[in-house]
């Protein structure tokens, strides 16, 4: 069979980060312990059992205390086999050495830090609380107890940061000993601290500027791209991600989570309330073939793999290059798309703009 | 019921938008029980949607009340309601000449608003009784004295015995229908002199085709008579008459005084033009009632489909439009640009912008509009002169000896205190002035020849900018005149756009064309490449902006949660791409080809 992924969210923070539109909520106790059952209820209700990868991402899944997180990965425990990609994010600040210790004796083999900079004005303003040699603890930390893959995120074209900053950022992110980096251009949306303040994101072409720098950069070091934001060290991809842009199926459990199961997508209530009275699903999706072959190229696409001409014609059984024969023509002459050993790629330099490539591709 | 002409009272309802005069109708529907509450949609005489949705009446409606005075008697009321725009002042005129009485409707929190006076100047120039009545006085913001001395100083109308109404409740509305009673006129007339009716609209109906709304002016009509429409000359037999109630209700005769409805088979609707006068064709009226004219159209632009497959789909809506709009003019064309459309003639800018939504919305079309023109007239070396309501179709400049274009009389009415603004907005739009009026202690009257190509270039837009909102805009034609226009191109990509040509004078060329190129780059979206806008007189450019490459497009998380709303995010733009036409590689998007009206010149400066 294909592969399945199951997401865990862990809503709770000690900090709101000032970009961040999650579902999350101020860590509180007394939360903690009925959100957990009812993730372990939202768990077995599904009545799937077997997933290929866990991801436990946030909110700040690492706010947890050690004992709350040891009923998380005792709940989890099950669904986790050996050699497979168990993933666990976690802040600097909170992600103590008996934390690590924990994460290991379950099984997680994979961590995700938000380092987001190292420049100390921006993580302030970003309402996040950490150092250098913080960063540097933790990490070692995690590297002693065994757990050696790890990712970093970046993030650039924040308020005041130049691009000295990020010269500074990139050079130091990538002399960490880790195996991953996700680097994200920041985005000023709706419900966050940022748009209420009425942050500005920068020009697309100082975005671009940075993005280019990264991604010669992060190559240097060593760092391939393979998504528009993820750069790893090579088979150090993360296998959880890779999953949805592969447009393959994943169980999401825990507040605003989303599922892909068979021919449906749902998405789950943001609001703590409902979740925990049981008031799970808000929205549910019934996907025409369609809209799967939609979200196959849109999702595909991001990958510097591209999608399979094959396998489009395996799940939906029509021929790519005839049904949109004339759009990628049309792209191959304008230099946005390539055909190359029977997979459809976005050209390297342009999968920046990929969103204006896949208008002309699917409208 | 029948009733003689003394319980007989013919009005309309004069007011500025918004200040209630949809509901105070509604309001006077309900209580002569016309209409039960249950089946009264909100402001049931707007009957467009369109017209409900702008608080605008465009389409004359007229409706027949009973009601039943206190002084026991029962009266027939004819409600003839009005549109209330400059595009339209020929229709409200005609309308008016069908009434002996307005009610005028004044907001208690706004006061008297610039556009009502010009309604009520026309009222007045139709001898029609006028009863002020002041609305929403149930509002804490009301200020009824103030609004009574308002109306007593600038429309110079009595106003001690004004009612203060509240049409949304229907505070004093009873006291409005007898003061109809009282106040207003019965009409006059001899039921036994040869037969004047003026049709004040009409519209099509597939059953019985071209209904004529008319009132009765002297004589009488009966199903079974053979009719003569006076200027157009054609005639027809009658087959039904009747009256709205507010549904069509058949009657044998209409007789002097009376409002109502007429159809006779007539299949085209150009044959019953508003103002114009139906007699009989036995023992016909000497001469026609004064006040008909032709109605042309004033401004002409091109209509495409956004898919050229909409083409059928568009000529279709176009007939069945002109079927029930007689000042709807339009033909077949063909752009380079934009493929096959039709250059269609209206009346004036919101007569284009209801056809347009209309098209839009009762057939579903998506549509590309070229920037209005006027009808130019076109002197060539060899003498011949050729009218050109199409740029792109100005002949070669080198055989051209001279070029007129239409002039109309302006007539601006605005308080005191924004005449220096519009004086020097009339100036820069190349008016000439001719005379200032002092109207009364606080409000002028500014008269400008003003060339008409600049009042459709968003003169009225400006005019309401640099007055608050107080001026009021009316315009008549009064003949061409020469001036040293020159045909400007737009260049996407060094490729001339033909649909994107303008007629401009040549002192304002560079400015224009500036102002364009730049509204231009911030309309069209980026491109995968830069690419440059240029306009350009005779080949030689005057003006260049660049539409930047795009350089960001993508959304930096995608992960499980994100994936749905992606989807949609990518849909919603699907929606604003198909209004767009590709040009070459550029997706231009429909508002680029209007992009001339909407620029503002001053960011330039």
């Amino acid at each position: 069979m294909s592969n399945r992924g199951l997401y865990v969210h862990i809503p709770f923070c000690s900090h709101i980060c000032s970009y961040c539109d999650f579902a999350k909520y101020i860590y509180d106790e007394k939360f903690i312990s009925s959100y957990l059952d009812n993730l372990e209820k939202e768990i077995l209700d599904s009545n799937l059992d077997s997933f290929s990868s866990i991801y436990v991402g946030g909110g700040t899944p690492s706010s947890l205390s050690e004992k709350e997180l040891e009923r998380l990965l005792t709940i989890l425990k099950p669904y986790h086999k050996e050699n497979n990609s168990f993933a666990f994010e976690a802040n600097f600040e909170n992600l103590t050495l008996e934390k690590i210790k924990i994460l290991k004796q379950y099984g997680v083999n994979r961590v995700s830090l938000g380092l987001q900079t190292f420049n100390q004005d921006l993580l302030k303003k970003l309402n996040r609380y950490h150092d250098e040699e913080k960063i540097h603890e933790v990490i070692n930390n995690l590297i002693n107890e065994g757990i050696t893959d790890i990712n970093c995120d970046l993030i650039y074209g924040l308020p005041g940061q130049d691009f000295k900053i990020l010269e500074e950022d990139v050079k130091k992110i990538t002399s960490l000993p880790i195996t991953h980096i996700s680097t994200y251009a920041l985005s000023v949306v709706p419900h966050t601290m940022f748009y209420i303040k009425k942050v500005e994101e920068v020009d697309q072409e100082v975005y671009r500027e940075y993005y280019d720098y990264i991604v010669k950069t992060l190559k240097e070091k060593g760092f391939n791209r393979y998504e528009v934001s993820n750069f790893s060290k090579p088979g150090y991809e993360s296998k959880h991600n890779l999953l949805y842009w592969r447009n393959e199926e994943y169980l999401g459990v825990g507040l605003g989570a989303a599922s892909y199961i068979g021919n449906k997508r749902y998405s789950n209530t943001k609001s703590l309330t409902q979740y925990l009275k049981g008031e799970r699903v808000k929205d549910e999706e019934t996907l025409t073939k369609e809209d799967q072959e939609f979200y196959f190229l849109m999702l595909g696409l991001r990958l510097e793999e591209g999608v399979s001409i094959d396998r489009f014609k395996k799940l939906y059984n029509e021929d790519l290059l005839v049904k949109y024969q004339d759009k990628i023509k049309e792209l191959e002459e304008r230099r946005l798309v390539q055909l190359k050993d029977g997979r459809l790629i976005v050209t390297k330099e342009n999968l920046f703009i990929l969103d204006y490539i896949l208008q002309k591709l699917l409208f | 019921m029948k009733y003689d002409k003394q319980h007989i009272r013919n009005f309309c309802i004069i007011a500025h938008i918004d200040h209630g005069k949809s509901t105070l109708a509604d309001r006077i529907l309900e209580l002569t029980g016309t209409v039960s509450k249950r089946e009264l949609k909100e402001q049931m005489l707007d009957s467009m949607d369109l017209e409900r949705e702008r608080g605008i009446t465009i389409k004359l409606n007229a409706v027949n009340l009973n009601y039943h005075a206190k002084n026991g008697e029962d009266y027939l009321f004819n409600l003839i309601d009005t549109p209330g725009h400059v595009d339209f002042t020929y229709e409200v005129s005609r309308s008016l000449a069908a009434c002996e009485g307005a009610l005028l409707v004044v907001d208690a929190t706004q006061g008297v608003e610039a556009q009502t006076l010009a309604n009520v100047y026309l009222a007045i120039d139709n001898d029609l009784e006028i009863i002020p009545v002041i609305n929403k006085v149930d509002l804490p913001s009301a200020d009824v004295d103030r609004t009574k001395k308002e109306i007593e100083k600038e429309i110079g109308l009595p106003c001690d015995e004004a009612v203060g109404v509240s049409a949304k409740t229907g505070l004093n509305v009873e006291q409005v229908l007898e003061e109809i009673v009282n106040k207003i006129p019965a009409p006059k007339g001899d039921d036994n002199a040869p037969l004047k009716a003026l049709i004040f609209d009409s519209y099509y109906d597939s059953y019985r085709g071209v209904v004529a709304q008319i009132r009765i002016k002297e004589g009488s009509v009966k199903v079974g008579q053979w009719i003569r429409i006076m200027n157009t000359g054609q005639e027809y037999l009658v087959t039904e008459l009747g009256i709205r109630s507010p549904n069509n209700t058949q009657v044998e005769e209409l007789v002097a005084g009376e409002v109502g409805y007429l159809a006779a088979q007539i299949r085209d609707i150009q044959h019953v033009r508003p103002g114009d006068t139906i007699t009989l064709k036995d023992n016909p009226a000497s001469e026609p009632l004064p006040g008909y004219h032709d109605l042309n159209p004033m401004v002409y632009c091109g209509l495409y489909p956004c898919d050229s497959r909409d083409y059928p789909a568009l000529k279709e809506a176009l007939e069945k439009l002109t079927l029930n709009d007689a000042s709807l003019k339009y033909e077949p064309e063909t752009s380079q640009a934009l493929g096959f459309g039709f250059r269609c003639g209206f009346l004036g800018l919101l007569h284009m912008d209801v056809i347009q939504e209309r098209l839009e919305r009762e057939y579903n079309l998506d549509l590309i509009l070229t920037a209005p023109s006027v009808i130019y007239n076109i002197y060539l070396d060899n003498n011949e002169m050729v009218t050109l309501d199409n740029p792109a179709k100005y002949p070669n400049p080198a055989s051209v000896k001279e070029i007129q274009e239409p002039y109309v009389e302006a007539k601006i009415m605005c308080p005191e205190q924004y005449i220096g603004p519009i004086m020097t907005l009339c100036q820069e739009r190349r008016g000439v002035y001719k005379d200032l009026v002092y109207l009364d202690d606080t409000r002028r009257q500014l008269v400008y020849e003003l060339p008409l190509a600049e009042i459709v270039y968003n003169f009225f837009d400006k005019l309401k900018s640099y007055s608050k909102g107080y001026a009021s805009l009316d315009y008549e034609l009064i003949g061409y005149k020469p001036g040293k226009l020159v045909k400007m191109d737009i260049m996407l990509n060094g490729d001339s756009i033909d649909a994107l040509s303008t007629i401009v004078h040549r002192d304002f060329a560079y400015t224009r064309g500036n102002a364009i190129v730049r509204k231009l780059k911030e309309v069209i979206p980026r491109q995968q490449f830069e690419v440059p806008v240029q306009a350009a007189i005779g080949g030689k450019v005057i003006a260049r902006s660049d539409i930047k490459a795009v350089r960001k497009d993508v959304l930096a998380k995608c992960y499980g949660g994100d994936i749905s709303r992606k989807k949609k995010l990518l849909e919603k733009q699907k929606e604003g791409k198909k209004r767009m036409k590709s040009i070459g590689t550029v997706d231009v998007p429909q508002e680029a080809f209007m992009a001339i009206l909407s620029v503002d010149e001053d960011e330039n400066n």
